[in-house]
């Protein structure tokens, strides 16, 4: 069944957003975890623990599978720590990049379909495009950049790339749910990626440039 | 230093198809097989391995910032939860030659004295780690004979369910499909002893070494392949890279990342840290190949 996609804004409250901890602000810690010290890692976890378990929760079926890709995935921080590039991506990026990695490996790819939120209300949870200012303000770098530049781009391609990207729906669902033809889903997808992708690492470029 | 004004639009949309997808999705065999098809055959391997980044940063940052907008109150990680992945950052670290001479036991010490949140059981963990450089630089084993089940030079013992316990669990499950193969050393001069073991049908098992050369990981990471009889793979699956800290007995678990039909061989390989999509091969001290 389809589900409109344009939906009525649904966001948090200011207070509820405040109290995320600011992901990018402190200086990085993977260096440092690299070399094995202790203190970076407790530090690495946490500042990005809470990062890593929420991406496991929404990804694994059930907690106890979320509870064993967590420590998957930060064996795999831990062998990736010294590959870090602060000039290429963030540290939360770059983290959330590993742990999508093993999840999609583990779990997205055999996860049944059905079993995959697509209603109307995930679909309204996406629709923010009425954000305040203060939350806005909490993300930094890369994130607050695809924010940006996804806001930008057109309203339907917007919804598919979220429930590719956060949902974790294959192109075929995404088709099934909304009623696009699969075609369409792939283009939207390959267009709008790209678009992504060239706009954030031609920003990447910019900073350094000016760093520079 | 990267070049930030690479591009992917050289490439035919088929392979940008497939970072795409890769980002997203996942790849299927047949899909991962036109991957390291593609990138065997490109002329600049790391650039591909960095576009194909690019495209995963890339959702990866949509993803944190969708996160944020949506999410309720962060939830911080459970504490027993915490405790499990420490003691896997203790066992990680101690297997991997240390580096510099800030050892655990001096930043154990410090973290201690300046009234770090470990608890006692961290504690504990560090001080294994601590023990295990300490047996790795001066061959004195603090644990005596506690692991007897476990070779002499094993690196770590913690208290948690270890990785020997894991392997026995796996091997007292007996599964139908179980295989045992031993390493055969392609070089001369090597001494290395052990066995790769292995189920099919759980898509799960463990190699165990014995004498194989300790690397440094900011240098070189070994890199497991095993061999599907699966036609449609052109490519050996990639089993995951490791290091090893000493010359001790160590037991490792396979990590294939994508399923295997029918494995009948396996092979080790000395790569570039983090390992590599396809491998030349040129370093290949170990094969297990099932009779």
């Amino acid at each position: 069944m389809a589900v409109n996609l344009i939906t009525a804004p649904s966001y948090k409250s200011k207070s509820s957003r405040l109290e995320h901890p600011t992901l990018n602000t402190e200086a990085p810690v993977l260096p440092d975890v690299a070399a094995g010290q202790p203190d970076a890692i407790a530090t690495c976890l946490d500042r990005y623990g809470g990062l890593v378990w929420s991406l496991a929760r929404r990804n694994c079926p059930d907690e106890q599978t979320a509870e064993d890709a967590v420590q998957d995935i930060f064996v795999k921080i831990w062998q990736a720590a010294d590959r870090f590039d602060v000039n290429f991506a963030s540290e939360a990026t770059f983290i959330a990049m590993i742990a999508r990695r093993r999840l999609i490996d583990l779990y997205r790819k055999r996860r049944p379909e059905s079993t995959t939120a697509t209603d109307t209300d995930s679909l309204e949870r996406f629709e923010d495009s009425h954000r305040d200012a203060a939350s806005h303000a909490e993300l930094k770098d890369d994130a607050r950049q695809a924010e940006d530049f996804l806001a930008e781009l057109p309203q339907q391609q917007q919804h598919i790339i979220r429930l590719s990207v956060y949902d974790g729906l294959s192109h075929t669902r995404i088709a099934e749910s909304t009623g696009i033809a699969l075609g369409t889903v792939k283009t939207q997808i390959r267009r709008g990626l790209g678009e992504l992708q060239r706009r954030l690492f031609a920003a990447k470029a910019q900073e350094g440039v000016h760093h520079d | 230093m990267i070049d930030h004004t690479m591009t992917s639009e050289e490439f035919p949309q088929w392979f940008t198809d497939l970072l795409l997808l890769r980002a997203t999705d996942g790849l299927d065999v047949e899909q991962q097989n036109q991957f390291d098809q593609f990138v065997t055959n490109h002329p600049d391997r790391d650039r591909i391995e960095l576009e194909a980044e690019k495209y995963e940063l890339t959702a990866a940052a949509i993803d944190l910032s969708i996160q944020n907008s949506v999410s309720e109150d962060a939830v911080p990680l459970p504490g027993e939860l915490r405790r499990k992945v420490l003691d896997g950052a203790t066992k990680h670290f101690a297997n991997v030659a240390p580096q510099q001479d800030d050892t655990p036991s001096g930043e154990l010490k410090q973290a201690l004295q300046s009234g770090s949140s470990l608890t006692s059981r961290e504690a504990l963990a560090w001080f294994a780690a601590a023990a295990a450089v300490v047996l790795l630089l001066t061959g004195w084993n603090p644990f005596g004979n506690a692991t007897p089940s476990i070779a002499v030079n094993t690196p770590i013992e913690v208290p948690s369910v270890s990785i020997e316990e894991k392997f026995s669990e796996f091997t007292n499950g007996n599964p139908d499909d179980l295989t045992r193969i031993d390493w055969s050393a392609t070089g001369s001069n090597s001494v290395t002893a052990g066995e790769v073991v292995w189920s099919d049908v759980l898509q799960e098992g463990y190699m165990i070494f014995q004498g194989l050369k300790p690397n440094n990981p900011s240098k070189s990471q070994y890199q497991l392949w095993i061999f599907d009889t699966d036609p449609s793979q052109e490519h050996p699956v990639d089993g995951g890279v490791f290091d090893i800290a000493a010359n001790g007995k160590v037991i490792i678990p396979i990590d294939a990342r994508i399923p295997v039909t029918k494995a009948v061989m396996f092979a080790i390989t000395e790569e570039k840290p983090g390992g590599v999509v396809v491998s030349d091969r040129k370093r290949l001290p170990l094969l297990a190949k099932v009779d």
